[in-house]
């Protein structure tokens, strides 16, 4: 399959913004969506005028619904969309809002992630498929005690460190890493640095996962401004490319919380090697070694080592090793979720990764700043990706 | 005071699944075209897309692929519960299946230990399949 290199570099993110990330629920799920609103408006220099689409991810319970949300916001939208119940398809969402506006139906469309997990209906709702008579997504079997996505996502990682031999202290390294990078971010929820004993004293909530290999549940909104590329050109502020992107992947192979080949669930096990050439990476005219930092779903800080994998930065089994040698560090070879990602930031779906690559690629995320980055990705242990440039 | 245990979602597609686990069976569907067996009931074979499938008993035994052990209760019912064990085992027939270490608790586990499917009840007229070491079984 060509991948599409006449959409290289034909959108561009105007404006990026969020509400404040906190561990209670301070505001309501519309207030949330608007701080974010007003965020990104007042980043990209556009009034709530200028907006012609909007892409909602989530939805309720753990959000809001795009009928909710453009009708509060006021909204005059002539693109309209919403992904399902899941975090998962926040880079999705973004994609949409750029197919939209290089084939022209819309000019500016606003990509909304809000996150109310901490509400009432937040979380607990979210569990509905768990009781399906077919079980959830990511495994849950509640008449089994196999409760919440965290089952899956160990169940995952303990294969993981069978086949490959992963240490503790390279697990323990991943959530160090989060919260060093996290101390450096005003905006983060965990920011106090935590250290190997610190890791090695905290309890299983599932083992192998302690408790900081697991991001708390947080509020927040994240709110990313998609437009053609000549009008971001245009902008007050510096704009940043969509250069490449490739959908989130599904199917036989597939384990949401694994990478293919590692026979999590019901996932074949086999041998693995990234496949080469991605997508992302053709349409954008790069290699992985021309990504200057990484940024990933790390709501589980093993999903980490997956998509290392996944996109070929590590060979499989040996990205336990990269990140004990501080690969994924700021100042490492691949910088990793410089906001503390998920884990340590917030959970707003990694649209707040989204918002952190934009300011990176402007070059003001002060103490934090990957020096001189030019070439970001989003990619998920689950397939997805987004290439973006300055 | 002890909390009420969380119950499977009994439909009419998977009743036959929870009527032979009750009469100690273990069984799957599989496809009538293409002998795939569905680890979970669907109308539908999703390697062949026939929709004819028939109940069939399976020996139960296997090996451990993987686990996880909860020690955090997500659910009151489980409270006394933790710690308790999840084991991924790949039956002998070729198709995995994920359920609990039988009697609950922390064992010492490699990739590639036997096991096989026993049952517990967990309410009246609601028994489990789980799995037990093989070395457990006399």
């Amino acid at each position: 399959m060509d991948p599409p290199v006449n959409l290289r570099d034909r959108t561009a993110i105007i404006g990026a913004g969020s509400s404040a990330f906190t561990r209670t629920a301070e505001r309501s799920n519309i207030l949330l969506a608007a701080d974010a609103f007003q965020a990104a408006l007042a980043d990209a220099g556009l009034r709530r005028e200028d907006v012609d689409g909007v892409v909602n991810v989530l939805g309720r319970a753990s959000g809001i619904d795009l009928d909710e949300l453009v009708a509060g916001l006021g909204i005059e939208s002539r693109f309209s969309t919403q992904t399902w119940t899941h975090s998962r398809l926040m880079s999705t969402a973004i994609q949409h809002a750029c197919l939209a506006v290089a084939a022209g139906i819309a000019d500016v469309v606003a990509v909304f992630v809000v996150a109310g997990y901490l509400k009432p209906e937040g979380t607990a709702n979210r569990q509905h498929e768990a009781f399906r008579g077919r079980g959830g997504p990511h495994g849950e079997a509640p008449h089994y005690g196999i409760l919440t996505t965290m089952g899956g996502a160990a169940l995952a990682t303990r294969r993981y460190r069978e086949l490959y031999g992963l240490t503790d202290e390279q697990q323990g390294m991943l959530s160090v890493t989060l919260r060093r990078h996290a101390s450096l971010n005003p905006a983060a929820t965990m920011r106090k640095p935590i250290t190997l004993d610190d890791y090695r004293a905290s309890p299983f909530l599932v083992d192998p996962l302690r408790l900081y290999d697991v991001g708390p549940n947080t509020e927040g909104a994240c709110c990313i401004l998609v437009t053609r590329a000549g009008r971001a050109a245009d902008a007050p502020g510096k704009p940043v490319y969509v250069s490449g992107f490739q959908g989130m992947a599904m199917g036989p192979s597939e384990f949401v919380f694994s990478r293919p080949g590692l026979g999590a669930l019901h996932q074949p096990a086999g041998p693995f090697e990234a496949e080469r050439d991605q997508i992302a990476y053709r349409m954008a005219g790069v290699t992985p070694a021309d990504i200057d930092g990484l940024y990933t779903f790390d709501a589980f800080t093993t999903l980490i080592l997956f998509a290392l994998e996944r996109f070929g930065f590590c060979a499989a089994g040996e990205a336990g090793a990269f990140v004990a040698e501080g690969g994924i560090a700021l100042g490492g070879r691949l910088p990793v979720n410089t906001n503390g990602g998920i884990h340590s930031e917030a959970h707003v779906s990694g649209a707040n990764c989204v918002v952190e690559m934009v300011r990176q690629l402007r070059g003001e995320c002060g103490e934090r700043q990957i020096a001189d980055a030019r070439i970001l990705q989003w990619g998920d242990c689950f397939g997805d990706a987004l290439i973006l440039r300055n | 005071m002890s909390v009420a245990p969380l119950l499977p979602t009994i439909t009419d597609e998977n009743r036959p699944f929870w009527d032979a686990a009750r009469a100690g069976r273990f069984r799957m569907q599989r496809c009538s075209h293409c002998a795939t067996l569905r680890p979970s009931p669907s109308d539908i074979c999703p390697h062949c897309l026939s929709e004819e499938f028939a109940w069939v008993d399976l020996s139960g035994r296997g090996a451990v692929s993987s686990w996880c052990v909860y020690h955090r209760a997500f659910h009151p019912a489980f409270k006394e519960r933790v710690p308790y064990t999840i084991l991924q085992v790949d039956l002998d027939e070729g198709v995995r299946f994920v359920a609990p270490l039988a009697g609950g608790g922390v064992r010492p586990l490699k990739l590639g230990m036997r096991v096989r499917v026993v049952f517990e009840e967990a309410a009246e007229d609601v028994v489990l399949p789980v799995f037990a070491l093989e070395e457990d079984v006399v």
